[in-house]
């Protein structure tokens, strides 16, 4: 079993996880929910003993520094890994436990193919009998990707593969932090079945903003606030029965960013603007994209009106974030136009990517000011129109806020913050590439919010590219599925069965 | 479909050509700018005799000094396409058999030196960076920083009185023994042991620049998430330190070497005169003191064109490398 006592965990001076004490048995999972920077993470890594630093002597005060210390104590079966050795922790890590993290770019070795990645996982822990294609083939990897490098996989394809090696070597103990995040609803499924599949025999802790993950795989659930265990128990009594006003909190927001009604619910019939073309839009003629000889998109045209939505969906792999930076610029268009359409005829396009991850779209060492003053010489807009912006996005614009590093934000200020920049440059549309995945339920609904106002104020076209059907229903005019490379349009917008 | 190293080479190679031009025309006019006639700096000695008009411009024809500027240039490339260097008066011999004979012992001492000082300054650098401040980085550090700090002639210097005067077990100087062996593995013996003083002196200059990229790289990648990822897979020991650590210095370093190389061929320069090896920097070395400018600006056209070579290999082969991210 895990058992956590009174683990306390410093960074510096600045306590991340105060008085942590929990309990998982074999056969349990326990899901830890609770707010980006509440020191989840920390926690994952403390009990996979992967944090560098030292053990505070009994009464010992952390010092400032730019190490970890920690006291408390953490087991993982009979090992104590918060004393253990380096070669005992070696020893335990992708053997008896196993570690899934969050799909981000730099997940996996780029100088390593998704087999070579499988094989070597085998070989590192003597599986030779096992064959590394199989294990693809369980963990829902298609042939056309073993000989891939990570950077030519989508952020759904590498938490596949960091979900097969993890449980490559059935480990007695898994953690999870954010294990579907990056997925689609069909691979989430596959993911949660493998999840579920063995777990009677495992130690499971699911680390996740996902409260509706958290209800499918959790036996009990812990939510940490600000490093602090406020309320734990069963997932019935924790989920359905809240007694502290926080976990309350943290559910409203789930049913309301789940029910959320679309804004014209009275839109049945669709948009005849979004077909007839006409009026002022982002125009996509015919676009064709090939990758390494493959071809990924082929013949997409859509057009989006100034001040309206297109949201396209599409599983993971299906050329979402490629479309996304064909729209933004950041890929040469092979094939096909994209261009503005005005009065005068075509024009080129002016567009913005907001990016899924919003702290790697900023330099970590800019403070808040410096990366709107850099959008703002950039567009040849003056300095007053920074506060503006700020408070367009519902951010604080006292100095005190401005100084603050963006390493330091959280993630939903910082995509509020990406968004303020993204306006800077005072761009015809808004290309976003799933500006909420990374997000929690509070930070989610805000960033929606603030992308709807801007769309209809600033008469904006917006082309929103996700996964989370709640939201393209909640801000889309128009939703499309993108399908082996095809856009394939519903005529009239979906509606929420729900509302 | 064409391999992208293709395409990275040919994008890089009209710079070079440009770059070699230039040069080639940058040796043939520094010369001719110094203050002075080469002819007569030449024959500057007690014993001249006065020259006959006549043979004084024969001599001039000999040195490529005939006719005006453009002629002179058309002659001397011509000559160059041809691959005919000049005649070295004071060798007494064509500039490229010289050359021919000189630049095997130099890629002898650089082919030997290049794995050496790029495997130590990646390994110590690795182990280093994996845990900066632990036991190994400390003294690690400390020894790289002290050799850093000693410019490559005293090294050699000391090298030398070490292990050649001192404790002699290994011979002080030239590349071979006076009366070369005709036993062909004895005589690739005695090579071997004559080079492995220069090696090491060459090596041991380069080692602190590799040791310390491949350090702040290692610190950058140790916090890097998929290396902490593996390590959550219990990848670890040698194939972390090669698959996970060393393939990521791969670009890194083939990059430095491609600036490093300029500082090579400088470096070899002293230590071929250190231990008097007859390479490259040694004839170059020579030619400066016999003021033998023929022999001078065919070495260096010849290294130039070997640096600008390598590095072009070596820039295509990172550029590719870096597409992976």
């Amino acid at each position: 079993m895990i058992r956590v006592e009174q683990l306390n965990l410093y960074y510096g001076r600045q306590s991340l996880l105060e008085d942590v004490s929990f309990e998982i048995h074999k056969g349990q999972t326990l899901a830890v929910i609770g707010e980006p920077g509440g020191g989840k993470t920390s926690l994952a890594r403390s009990l996979m003993g992967l944090i560098q630093g030292r053990r505070l002597a009994e009464d010992e005060q952390p010092l400032a520094s730019s190490h970890f210390s920690w006291n408390g104590e953490a087991w993982l079966g009979d090992m104590n890994v918060l004393r253990s050795s380096r070669a005992q922790l070696q020893g335990m890590r992708g053997c008896s436990a196993g570690l899934i993290v969050q799909a981000l770019s730099d997940a996996l070795n780029p100088h390593l193919t998704v087999l070579q990645h499988v094989q070597e996982m085998l070989q590192a822990h003597g599986l030779y009998e096992r064959d590394a294609l199989e294990e693809c083939a369980r963990g829902n990897i298609p042939e056309r990707l073993l000989h891939r490098y990570p950077s030519a996989l989508s952020g759904g394809e590498i938490q596949r593969v960091l979900t097969v090696l993890a449980l490559a070597n059935s480990p007695e103990f898994l953690i999870m932090d954010e294990p579907t995040a990056a997925l689609d609803s069909f691979n989430r499924e596959i993911a949660i079945r493998s999840f579920q599949a063995g777990s009677e025999d495992r130690c499971q802790m699911l680390i996740t903003h996902d409260i509706e993950l958290a209800r499918r795989l959790a036996s009990h659930v812990a939510v940490l606030r600000k490093g602090r265990l406020t309320e734990i128990g069963t997932a019935e009594e924790v989920l359905d029965r809240p007694r502290s006003i926080y976990t309350q909190q943290l559910l409203k927001l789930r049913r309301n960013a789940h029910n959320s009604a679309p804004i014209l619910a009275s839109g049945e019939g669709g948009y005849p603007e979004l077909e007839a073309r006409s009026g002022h839009g982002l125009t996509l003629d015919k676009l064709h994209h090939s990758f390494d000889g493959r071809a990924l998109l082929s013949n997409i045209s859509a057009f989006v009106p100034a001040g309206r939505c297109l949201a396209i969906l599409g599983g993971s792999g299906s050329g979402k974030t490629t479309l996304a930076r064909l729209l933004s610029g950041y890929e040469t268009v092979q094939d096909g136009f994209v261009y503005w359409q005005n009065e005068e005829g075509r024009a080129k396009s002016v567009v913005a990517l907001i990016p899924q991850h919003p702290h790697r779209a900023m330099a970590c060492h800019f403070t808040v000011y410096e990366v709107l003053k850099e959008a703002l010489m950039l567009s040849g807009g003056d300095q007053s129109e920074l506060t503006r912006l700020l408070e367009r996005v519902g951010l604080p614009t006292d100095s005190d806020f401005l100084r603050r590093k963006t390493r330091k934000l959280s993630g939903g200020e910082a995509q509020r913050l990406v968004i303020a920049r993204a306006l800077a440059t005072r761009p015809q549309c808004l290309v976003a590439d799933e500006p909420t995945s990374a997000l929690d339920m509070q930070a989610r609904s805000q960033v929606l919010e603030i992308l709807r106002s801007v769309m209809r104020n600033k008469k904006m076209a917006l082309v929103l590219f996700t996964h989370d059907h709640a939201a393209a229903r909640s801000l889309a005019d128009k939703v499309c599925h993108l399908e082996q490379g095809e856009l394939i349009c519903s005529q009239a917008p979906q509606t929420n069965a729900a509302s | 479909m064409v391999p992208p190293i293709i395409l990275n080479m040919l994008s890089g190679l009209g710079i070079r050509l440009l770059v070699f031009a230039l040069l080639v025309l940058l040796v043939f006019f520094l010369p001719r700018m110094l203050p002075g006639d080469p002819v007569e700096v030449f024959l500057a000695s007690d014993l001249s005799r006065n020259l006959t008009g006549a043979e004084s411009a024969e001599l001039r024809a000999q040195f490529g000094l005939a006719g005006d500027w453009p002629q002179q240039l058309g002659v001397y490339l011509w000559d160059l396409i041809r691959g005919d260097l000049g005649y070295s008066v004071p060798h007494a011999a064509p500039v490229s058999e010289l050359l021919k004979a000189s630049i095997p012992w130099t890629l002898l001492l650089i082919t030997c030196a290049a794995p050496i000082f790029l495997l130590a300054g990646a390994a110590g650098g690795i182990e280093a960076g994996k845990a900066p401040g632990a036991f190994f980085d400390r003294i690690a550090t400390g020894a790289v920083t002290v050799v850093a700090s000693i410019p490559p002639f005293t090294s050699a210097v000391l090298l030398l009185l070490a292990f050649g005067i001192v404790w002699p077990v290994l011979p002080s100087g030239g590349s071979e023994p006076l009366f070369p062996s005709s036993n062909p593995i004895q005589r690739d013996f005695d090579i071997a042991r004559h080079a492995v003083l220069p090696v090491l002196a060459l090596s041991l200059h380069e080692i602190s620049r590799f040791y310390f990229l491949a350090r702040g790289e290692a610190i950058t990648l140790s916090q890097r998430p998929f290396i902490l990822n593996a390590c959550g897979r219990g990848i670890k020991g040698w194939r972390l330190r090669t698959a996970y650590y060393g393939r990521s210095l791969f670009p890194v370093f083939l990059a430095r070497m491609s600036d490093a190389l300029t500082g090579l061929f400088g470096a070899v320069l002293f230590v071929e005169i250190v231990f008097s090896y007859p390479g490259t920097g040694h004839l170059i070395y020579n030619a400066i003191l016999d003021r033998d400018y023929v022999l001078l600006q065919g070495a260096v056209i010849v290294m130039a064109g070997l640096v600008l070579l390598l590095n072009w290999v070596i820039d295509a082969v990172a550029t590719s490398l870096a597409r992976r991210g």
